[in-house]
């Protein structure tokens, strides 16, 4: 089957496929392109060429969803450590911040909560949350990304009405 | 309550990544303030926590996942079911109904193996409700699909909980289920991969070299050029068990490092260098090993724990070793035994004190590397060393006080116990 007949026939998969995924539109030519590229590399042994390619494309779209989610828990993470570290606003400002922050985190699991308050709270290092969680150093990084996690859902639950549009 | 100078233009650049730092910054701050006072937020969390079963908020979680931060599957799958009916009625024939439910075991799945690494008995609860779900995928292809997922997610907990045989099963299972599906051939590189590490772990070093390899290939062919680097740092270890000829150990962590994502990965990149240099210590090549260094240090400053540094400081000891730079090395194991005796390694620590025995021992030190052998022994006793091993230790102590053992001694002592604390055993 010829590239272009391919694309033809899967051309509403791959839509229902970003759709689903909720893409936006600058992204999915990119997430197509790479898809688009995979398949020609792979061509040849192909028993069901489309089946295939919303596969590949369903593949590049879990990808973009998870460097995203990524770069979200990092910036909240990076935000509140500068707020948190107190080299922004008043300390009267930074006490009511950790207080505010002790009232999010009460909500994740209690395996978090002790890690962010060390975290944010008492700046604690990775390793230094390693050692006083007597957790192995390699672990640690692992599970501080699922406690941010956490906190970010928890946080984004927060997203003003007009502003949760592209969440 | 909020920051009057926010904007919804704020909120959004925030969510797309195009937010400044101040930017950032305000906006978080703006909504720890909204979620820390937002009315009956705590008693709705509460709520349902106490009302789901442990399965269903494990679902849940994944749902939240899976719809990027707030959605369950079932309304994912009610907009998908929506958007589907409109097209059909816009085009009757172009369309065939996706099935959202198998990504949701395929991220349950994921999830599983992800966890089992550092929490295999929440692995296996994952692992479980990917199972349970699998079943109820509709359409029979995508249900095969599902399924070996479920049972890749369940033989990965158990490998990794030490239960092998079973794990073999749901490995074979899933193979199986695959062979019934939609032939997605990352799901059949990830269940080759899977279990070659399982197969490494019962020390079947053919099929694991077998395995591995042809993972790399699948991964290769679609274009997945870190996941198939990924492999082959794996294949590197056990290419190193299974004949503990280093060259082709060498020659994959060489072609895999250049195709690592390092921004995506930094650890396995981290690993994988720290992997080569330590091989070509141990094949003899000290300059090749000590060039590495420089490297590590810069990876370790920007991505590394306390451990990692250690780690670094080891090598550069048993470089200094080599080189009968004897005064050095034992400065160096001396920090590095501090260190992680400090991070609570004790086998490492216990390591680490056999060739403080090796240095002390060439510098003539023998009362000292007697002690210290003696405290080895006690340290690396409860590990998993073979009983000849903790005797030939035992003997090697007697030496020492004999004033009689020779530095070379000591040095295969310690590739030997290092040999088997690394090896697929103690996985």
């Amino acid at each position: 089957m010829q590239l272009e007949e391919v694309l033809s026939r899967a051309k509403p998969r791959l839509a229902a496929v970003l759709e689903r995924f909720r893409i936006p539109p600058e992204e999915a030519k990119d997430l197509l392109q790479q898809s688009y590229l995979a398949y020609l590399r792979k061509q040849g042994g192909l028993d069901d060429p489309i089946t295939w390619l919303v596969g590949a494309l369903q593949k590049e779209c879990l990808f973009y969803l998870r460097r995203q989610r990524r770069r979200l828990y990092e910036a909240v993470d990076e935000a509140l450590l500068e707020l948190c570290a107190g080299g922004v606003g008043a300390p009267q400002e930074r006490r009511a911040l950790l207080a505010e922050v002790q009232r999010v985190v009460q909500r994740l699991r209690a395996q978090c909560q002790r890690i962010l308050h060390l975290r944010f709270g008492l700046g604690y290092e990775r390793g230094e949350v390693a050692e006083a969680m007597s957790y192995v150093p390699e672990s640690i990084g692992v599970i501080e990304r699922r406690c941010l996690e956490q906190l970010t859902r928890e946080l984004l639950q927060a997203v003003p009405e007009e502003g949760s549009a592209h969440v | 309550m909020s920051d009057p100078t926010l904007s919804s233009e704020s909120y959004r650049r925030f969510l797309d990544g195009r937010a400044t730092r101040e930017e950032s910054r305000a906006v978080v701050r703006d909504l720890v303030r909204r979620a820390a006072w937002e009315p009956g937020r705590d008693r709705t969390m509460r709520r349902r926590r106490s009302a789901a079963s442990d399965c269903e908020s494990l679902v849940d979680e994944a749902a939240e996942e899976l719809a990027g931060a707030r959605e369950s599957v079932a309304e994912e799958a009610k907009g998908v079911w929506r958007w589907m009916e409109e097209a059909r009625a816009r085009d009757p024939d172009g369309i065939e109904l996706p099935v959202p439910s198998l990504l949701a075991v395929e991220m349950i799945a994921e999830e599983a193996i992800r966890t089992a690494a550092v929490d295999p008995s929440t692995a296996a609860r994952w692992a479980r409700c990917a199972t349970r779900l699998a079943a109820g995928v509709a359409l029979p292809k995508d249900r095969a699909d599902a399924l070996s997922w479920a049972h890749l997610a369940e033989g990965t907990a158990l490998a990794r909980a030490s239960r092998l045989v079973e794990a073999r099963q749901h490995f074979a299972a899933a193979a199986r289920e695959r062979e019934e599906g939609t032939g997605d051939p990352m799901l059949e590189a990830r269940i080759e991969a899977e279990a070659a590490t399982l197969a490494f772990s019962s020390t079947r070093f053919e099929e694991a070299v077998r395995r591995g390899r042809r993972a790399i290939r699948i991964y290769q062919a679609v274009g997945e050029r870190h996941r198939a680097a990924f492999c082959g740092v794996r294949l590197s270890i056990f290419l190193r068990s299974r004949s503990h000829d280093l060259v082709p150990a060498i020659r994959e962590l060489e072609r895999a490092l250049p195709e690592l994502d390092r921004t995506r990965d930094p650890r396995t990149y981290f690993g994988a260098r720290q992997a080569l240099a330590l091989c070509h210590l141990s094949a003899g090549n000290v300059d090749a090993a000590e060039q590495e260094l420089p490297e590590l240090r810069a990876l370790c400053l920007a991505h590394g724990s306390a451990n990692d540094r250690a780690q670094v400081d080891w090598l550069e000891a048993r470089v200094a070793a080599r080189r009968g730079e004897w005064a050095r090395a034992e400065a160096l194991l001396r920090a590095v035994r501090q260190a992680l005796a400090d991070l609570g390694s004790g086998t490492d620590v216990g390591l680490v004190s056999l060739e403080l025995v090796e240095a002390l021992a060439a510098r003539g030190e023998r009362q000292e590397a007697a002690r210290l052998a003696e405290e080895a022994l006690v340290l690396l006793g409860g590990q998993q060393v073979e009983r000849d091993t903790l005797v030939a230790l035992g003997l090697m102590l007697e030496s020492i006080r004999e004033r009689q053992v020779a530095s070379e001694t000591v040095r295969a002592l310690v590739e030997r116990v290092r040999g088997q604390l690394r090896g697929p055993r103690r996985r």
